[in-house]
């Protein structure tokens, strides 16, 4: 999976009483791994992490190939194991992508005897993984099958964040998916990754390839051997040695530990993913390898949400409140599609919004001809990153944010948000994406927030302006919100946008569950 | 916010916020569970939809900020 537990939604809307409070706003997704990513402290990811499938991608591990290569096609940051560790190697510290890799170990496999955990699960196709579809891969001669659930916690979205307790409100939630997808992943002879086609009307593909580039094991024994250069490929963190190859082989190991699967010939490999059922129609069309079928053993999708009862002493004292008015974060988007290398753009991103807070620019390669990777094979236009199995897209941005130039922000169509158009980098690190977080980075050992300035730099370059320095007076005064700017990469941008403005519209009594009328 | 380099403050800060330690302001807590309106387990059209009536119904206090919503996914790989 693409880090995180978002990138299942495209949007989602929330209707109250049947008024809409929260409206659809696509590419959601990578609005809210942005959260995310500037708020959550390392505790919460350690504690969190693996509830909820959040592990931080390393940020500069990232490569970008025109054409096919051990990782993949445009930008790749799938490498999930060690080749030569060496400080001097072409991306520094960090040549692989640790939070990738943790994602991946966590996926038990339920075919092969694993530390004796056979002994218990009596039979495997009853194994409690699969049961509670937990994150386990099962293996038949055709095909492999990975059993996940995905777990949302409501207070990570905005809205729901601010909601007090509640009785008798009707709410109606709709969410759209990024699932009933697929992707066609080759292999070519040389042991090089592509990918060849895409299914489904989703817009982010929410699943990754690990690149064939790493080599830890080259033999059925279980020591690590690095190999020559001319030898990578194969196995990663590979235990299973009935299936490595020899050294020198171009197989190459799609996965990490239990959950790897090896292709070991110049193959095609047809990726399917879909909520609660899954057949062979899914994967870049019909799938010419394997017919299959399948369900998971839960049967639809759940939340799951406390309720209370209060003491009659608590009671009282909640029911004297009659009104409560929850502003809350809401969400506007807008989108510049390709943007072509050293091209201005110009665009007004909303006519007229109220009590602005901040606008999100996220950079992410486009697809198209001058985008992520050069037309594969003939065979049409390369990917956005949205929908490479190869990138961490949207979990991550594009590695472009140094690249973006006479960045400027206009409110009301003539009040420059910058004194002067910013190049962004290192003031605009101390400025606008270190103050992100609890404590907004300013109070030493109670901050969250773990973006460093080499993470803006690479993989996480969101450009960030605040808009909420005004007179209170101005608040409620709709503004129009315009950005400029320049393409200074060599490749094609799409930039998504996003702004977040306080919604004060929202009020209701808790008791009855009515939405009142602000006067 | 208090200062957390002054001890003294935070210990202070601590003592006065003792006064209700004990009570309890609930009965009663339980999960409910709401299922989507999908009963199909058709999802090919993307999209998915809760609509909460039953448990709004129910006379307890819901605690929408602290539910977890659930999406059993399946990736086939062949």
């Amino acid at each position: 999976m693409k880090n995180g537990p978002f990138n299942i939604f495209d949007s989602f809307q929330v209707e109250y009483n049947s008024v809409q409070v929260v409206n659809a706003t696509t590419y959601i997704n990578a609005y809210l791994n942005m959260r995310l990513n500037t708020e959550l402290s390392e505790s919460d990811q350690t504690l969190h992490g693996d509830t909820f499938n959040y592990y931080k991608d390393n940020s500069s591990s990232w490569i970008y190939s025109e054409g096919a290569s051990s990782s993949g096609r445009g930008m790749c940051n799938n490498r999930n194991g060690f080749n030569k560790v060496n400080a001097c190697s072409s991306n520094g510290d960090e040549i692989f992508n640790e939070g990738m890799m943790r994602r991946q170990m966590r996926i038990q496999n339920g075919t092969v005897a694993k530390n004796g955990k056979d002994k218990l699960y009596d039979a495997m196709n009853t194994n409690p993984y699969k049961t509670y579809n937990l994150d386990y891969v099962e293996h038949t001669a055709t095909y492999m099958v990975y059993y996940y659930t995905i777990l949302v916690p409501l207070n990570w979205m905005p809205f729901f964040k601010e909601l007090p307790l509640i009785r008798n409100g009707n709410m109606k939630l709709t969410f759209s998916l990024n699932s009933n997808c697929g992707v066609v992943v080759k292999k070519t002879t040389a042991g090089l990754l592509d990918f060849t086609s895409f299914s489904g009307s989703c817009n982010t593909f929410p699943l990754m390839v690990a690149s064939s580039n790493v080599l830890i094991k080259t033999s059925g024994t279980n020591t690590v051997k690095l190999a020559a250069a001319a030898d990578v490929t194969n196995a990663i963190l590979q235990t299973n040695s009935a299936s490595l190859a020899s050294a020198g082989s171009t197989d190459v190991a799609i996965g990490c530990g239990s959950s790897n699967i090896l292709i070991t010939t110049e193959a095609t490999l047809y990726i399917s993913y879909s909520v609660i059922k899954c057949n062979s129609t899914l994967g870049g069309g019909a799938n010419t390898h394997a017919s299959f079928n399948l369900q998971t053993k839960k049967s639809q999708c759940r939340i799951l949400v406390p309720t209370y009862q209060l003491t009659p002493e608590y009671s009282k004292i909640y029911e004297s409140i009659t009104e409560k008015k929850i502003p809350f974060l809401n969400i506007v988007g807008g989108q510049i599609f390709n943007v072509l290398p050293n091209s201005n753009f110009d665009k007004v991103i909303v006519q007229s919004i109220a009590r602005a807070k901040r606008i999100i620019i996220c950079p992410f390669l486009a697809g198209g001809a001058y985008g992520n990777g050069t037309a594969n094979d003939g065979s049409g236009t390369p990917f956005s990153e949205f929908k490479s199995p190869f990138s961490c897209a949207p979990s991550q941005t594009a590695p472009v944010l140094p690249l973006l130039t006479q960045m400027q922000i206009t409110v009301a169509s003539v009040l420059p948000v910058f004194q002067n158009p910013q190049n962004v980098y290192y003031e605009h690190y101390l400025n606008d994406i270190n103050t992100t977080g609890l404590n907004f980075g300013l109070v030493q050992g109670a901050s969250s927030s773990t973006l460093s300035m080499k993470d803006c730099a690479n993989c996480y370059g969101y450009f960030i302006a605040h808009l909420d320095r005004r007179n209170a007076m101005d608040d409620d005064v709709p503004i129009s919100i315009q950005i400029t700017g320049m393409n200074n990469c060599k490749k094609a941008l799409d930039l998504y946008c996003f702004i977040e403005y306080i919604d004060n519209t929202f009020s209701v009594n808790p008791h009855n569950g009515l939405k009142l009328v602000q006067s | 916010m208090t200062d957390l380099n002054n001890v003294d403050e935070f210990i202070f800060d601590n003592s006065m916020s003792q006064d209700d330690a004990g009570k309890n302001p609930f009965l009663k807590k339980y999960m409910a569970e709401l299922k989507d309106n999908n009963s199909s387990r058709d999802y090919s059209g993307n999209q998915l939809i809760f609509d909460n009536s039953s448990i709004s119904m129910s006379g307890s206090y819901v605690d929408w900020a602290h539910g977890v919503l659930e999406i059993p996914t399946l990736c086939v790989v062949s």
